[in-house]
């Protein structure tokens, strides 16, 4: 991650942590326990993916002795953000991690699923890579299990590999509570909610069926190739023994 | 009548100390998805057959849009000058539907496609495709303008917050399908792959091509029977496509 750096802000903060996650577009950050960052078990491994380690760790627990030099000091905060986000990677993977990272997805942080028939569905961040360094975070919407680029320009210098590949799965497997109802028998296609529709300014109407599937039409009549992938669809969807 | 160009600030056939209404409505924030409507083909009462029974007033409405003088009061009071505006936009919000769907107003509409001034799909295993402005509905009021992407054959909401309160009846719901129809080249392959597994110094940030994303924790899938598992990835199956990985993934074959 190249974040420009900003050791001067960060010094007359008295908790970096704190300093940390209100830095603009970490907002999808929940904050790690204090002492699930302390115990060292948790953090193994991690030294090796990490330069200047032990200066990012102090850093990040804000008793980092300020004797470094300026360009020692800007690669220890470029150290300790990584540090952070490798650290919040595997603690929002436990059950408190969870916990924290649920209510920030009950209170809608981190967004509405982009694509129209899921209604405003809220989706989860979701990392494509666990490796640092590759991919920017993305969004996974539990409505139509896909992955979507944020709408929001700062979150494309967040990495993904801070929240992870697993996190939204497992979020969704211990808490299936969560998961949205897919199995409707609805056979209208195209048009949730009925034919009204959400009126001009008001958003996205909650509550759309998962199963309608957007039936491109000219005039009224159903275009050919889509047809025809729809009917495709409809057999992948047989072969996988897919409830409908 | 040449497309309306946003990079142009002012175009040669209008003055820029004052434009016509058409200019100025499509310069507003917001509007730059909008053709302007050339005049002749608003003039043509054809082209706008049935719409003076949609919008009250209709007569003052058209001359507004068309910058002429008002007509000499008839037995009719004069309205309100503010509903007047509001029908002059309801009228060329109608208009605007028809003219993108004749042969003219598609080939501007396909030229602006092609630049990719209509935004990106923000799915991700569509590659960046090029979306087209949709509505869901041809009458106005009912709902907002989509974007539609023609890869996952699917419908978003607009990312920038300056385009909610654009009607979707300015597009219409035939317009990108019609495009399509009549410039099939445009439509974009899904049946490309990579022959293997692109280094990150191949292939641009997030650049691929189609893929069904496959969820996994801890690198396993989950089984069918769980009540997390995917059941949603057969609705993004396209014709060739053969893998639930996407291109970067280790286990893509």
């Amino acid at each position: 991650m190249s974040v420009p750096s900003s050791s001067s802000s960060a010094s007359s903060t008295a908790y970096w942590i704190e300093w940390h996650s209100r830095l603009r577009g970490h907002e999808f950050f929940c904050e790690i326990d204090e002492d699930y960052i302390l115990d060292r078990f948790n953090l193994t491994g991690l030294n090796l993916d990490v330069p200047h380690y032990a200066a990012a760790y102090d850093l990040i627990n804000d008793c980092l002795e300020d004797t470094l030099d300026d360009a020692t000091r800007v690669e220890v905060d470029r150290s300790a953000r990584l540090l952070y986000g490798l650290i919040h990677a595997r603690f929002i993977l436990t059950q408190r991690g969870l916990a924290k990272m649920y209510e920030k997805y009950r209170l809608g942080h981190f967004g509405r699923c982009p694509r129209v028939l899921c209604g405003g569905q809220e989706t989860l961040p979701v990392g494509l890579t666990d490796t640092p360094g590759m991919k920017s975070v993305k969004l996974f919407c539990p409505r139509c299990e896909d992955v979507y680029t944020p709408p929001a320009r700062r979150h494309a210098a967040i990495d993904g590999a801070f929240f992870g590949t697993t996190f939204p799965h497992l979020l969704l497997h211990t808490m299936p509570e969560l998961v949205p109802r897919k199995a409707a028998g609805s056979g209208f296609e195209g048009v949730p909610g009925g034919a009204r529709g959400t009126p001009l300014g008001a958003g996205m109407g909650a509550g759309a069926d998962t199963l309608s599937r957007y039936v491109p039409k000219i005039f009224g009549f159903r275009v050919h190739h889509a047809s025809r992938e729809h009917h495709l669809q409809d057999k992948v969807a047989a072969a996988l023994g897919v409830q409908r | 009548m040449s497309a309306w160009d946003p990079s142009s600030s002012s175009s040669s056939e209008t003055n820029s100390e004052n434009p016509s209404w058409i200019h100025w409505y499509c310069n507003l924030r917001g509007h730059n998805f909008f053709l302007a409507v050339p005049d002749d083909f608003i003039e043509d009462d054809f082209n706008l057959t049935g719409l003076s029974g949609v919008v009250k007033y209709y007569t003052a409405a058209l001359e507004m849009i068309l910058d002429l003088e008002p007509s000499e009061p008839t037995s009719v009071p004069m309205p309100d000058e503010n509903m007047i505006r509001a029908d002059a936009e309801l009228l060329y919000s109608l208009i605007h539907q028809r003219y993108i769907n004749t042969k003219q107003g598609l080939f501007h509409m396909a030229h602006r496609y092609q630049a990719g001034e209509f935004g990106r799909c923000p799915r991700l295993g569509c590659g960046n495709c090029a979306v087209l402005p949709v509505g869901r509905f041809d009458q106005t009021g009912m709902d907002t303008m989509k974007l539609y992407c023609p890869r996952c054959i699917d419908i978003y909401h607009p990312p920038d917050p300056v385009y909610v309160q654009i009607d979707g009846a300015f597009f219409g719901s035939s317009f990108p399908h019609m495009l399509f129809k009549t410039f099939p080249e445009l439509l974009p392959s899904i049946n490309r792959y990579f022959p293997k597994p692109p280094t990150h110094a191949q292939v641009p940030f997030d650049a691929a091509d189609y893929w069904v994303y496959q969820p996994k924790i801890f690198g396993f899938r989950v089984h069918a029977s769980a009540p997390d598992s995917p059941k949603m990835q057969w609705r993004r199956w396209r014709s060739g496509t053969r893998f639930l990985e996407h291109p970067s993934g280790p286990s893509y074959a």
